[in-house]
């Protein structure tokens, strides 16, 4: 029953870690996949953040626009970031995260330029925040909000 | 009231300056939302809850900048700034800060 026991207790994190990791990273290449499309569809859109609009723009009409995202991290993202925050180094797993996280935000912004037809936005910024302060260092998730002046 | 987040509107020049607006707004979620999250952090994914949170925080606190450049007699409102922080669990905060104008 002693071995039993040890088994669990042993078993259902490393149980819970695999799940996450399996579940975590297949969401995450769908995830990137959909971010690939979604670019391609809105490329001819013209991006910059540049503060100063060009003299030639002169009586176009103006929007403010703006993409708003939230996403999770899972248990195995902060297992593995226990570690390296121990051991030093790249926490990739977090940094492929907030990738995602800024390219959704961007696109839903330029879903709504482009909905609005609009073909150009100016001085694009990114805010962020983490979500939920659990533990010192945990986070349940990040958003970000990314917003722009679009112009046409 | 004309919005954007660059300096200057295209094509207008300002008046006068009205001065500084802003608007903010903290919202929390319900505990139903605070669960689905939950169970989110285990393998990750978008928190929806979370996002429309934001939006409408978003949607809430531009009005109230608005509101307040039209108070002031504002046509427009520039170099528009927001800021988002974590409040406590469950809860954000959207800040957004813009100069209000008069345009010729």
């Amino acid at each position: 029953m002693a071995g039993l026991e040890l088994f669990l207790i042993l078993g259902i994190p490393v149980i819970f870690l695999v799940a996450a990791y399996l579940i975590g990273s297949g969401i995450e290449k769908r995830h990137f996949q959909r971010l690939e499309a979604a670019e391609a569809r809105l490329r001819d859109i013209l991006v910059v953040n540049l503060r100063t609009l060009p003299p030639g723009l002169h009586g176009r009409e103006t929007l403010l626009v703006a993409g708003q995202v939230a996403l999770a991290t899972d248990y195995f993202k902060q297992f593995v970031a226990s570690w390296v925050r121990i051991l030093g180094g790249r926490i990739k797993v977090y940094e492929r995260l907030m990738e995602r996280a800024r390219r959704e935000a961007i696109v839903r912004m330029l879903e709504e330029a482009r909905a609005a037809g609009f073909s150009q936005v100016w001085n694009l910024r990114i805010e962020s925040a983490t979500l939920g302060n659990m533990r010192p260092g945990q986070f349940v998730g990040m958003t970000i909000i990314a917003y722009g002046t679009a112009v046409r | 009231m004309i919005v954007v987040n660059t300096e200057t509107v295209p094509g207008r020049t300002i008046r006068e300056i009205k001065g500084l607006v802003q608007g903010n707004t903290v919202r929390a979620k319900h505990i139903g939302r605070d669960i689905a999250a939950g169970l989110k952090n285990l393998v990750g994914g978008e928190l929806r809850g979370y996002t429309e949170l934001l939006v409408e925080a978003r949607r809430e606190a531009m009005q109230r900048m608005m509101a307040q450049a039209q108070e002031l007699g504002a046509d427009a409102v520039v170099n528009v700034r927001f800021a988002t922080s974590s409040v406590t669990a469950g809860a954000a905060e959207l800040y957004v800060y813009g100069t209000a104008v008069t345009l010729s």
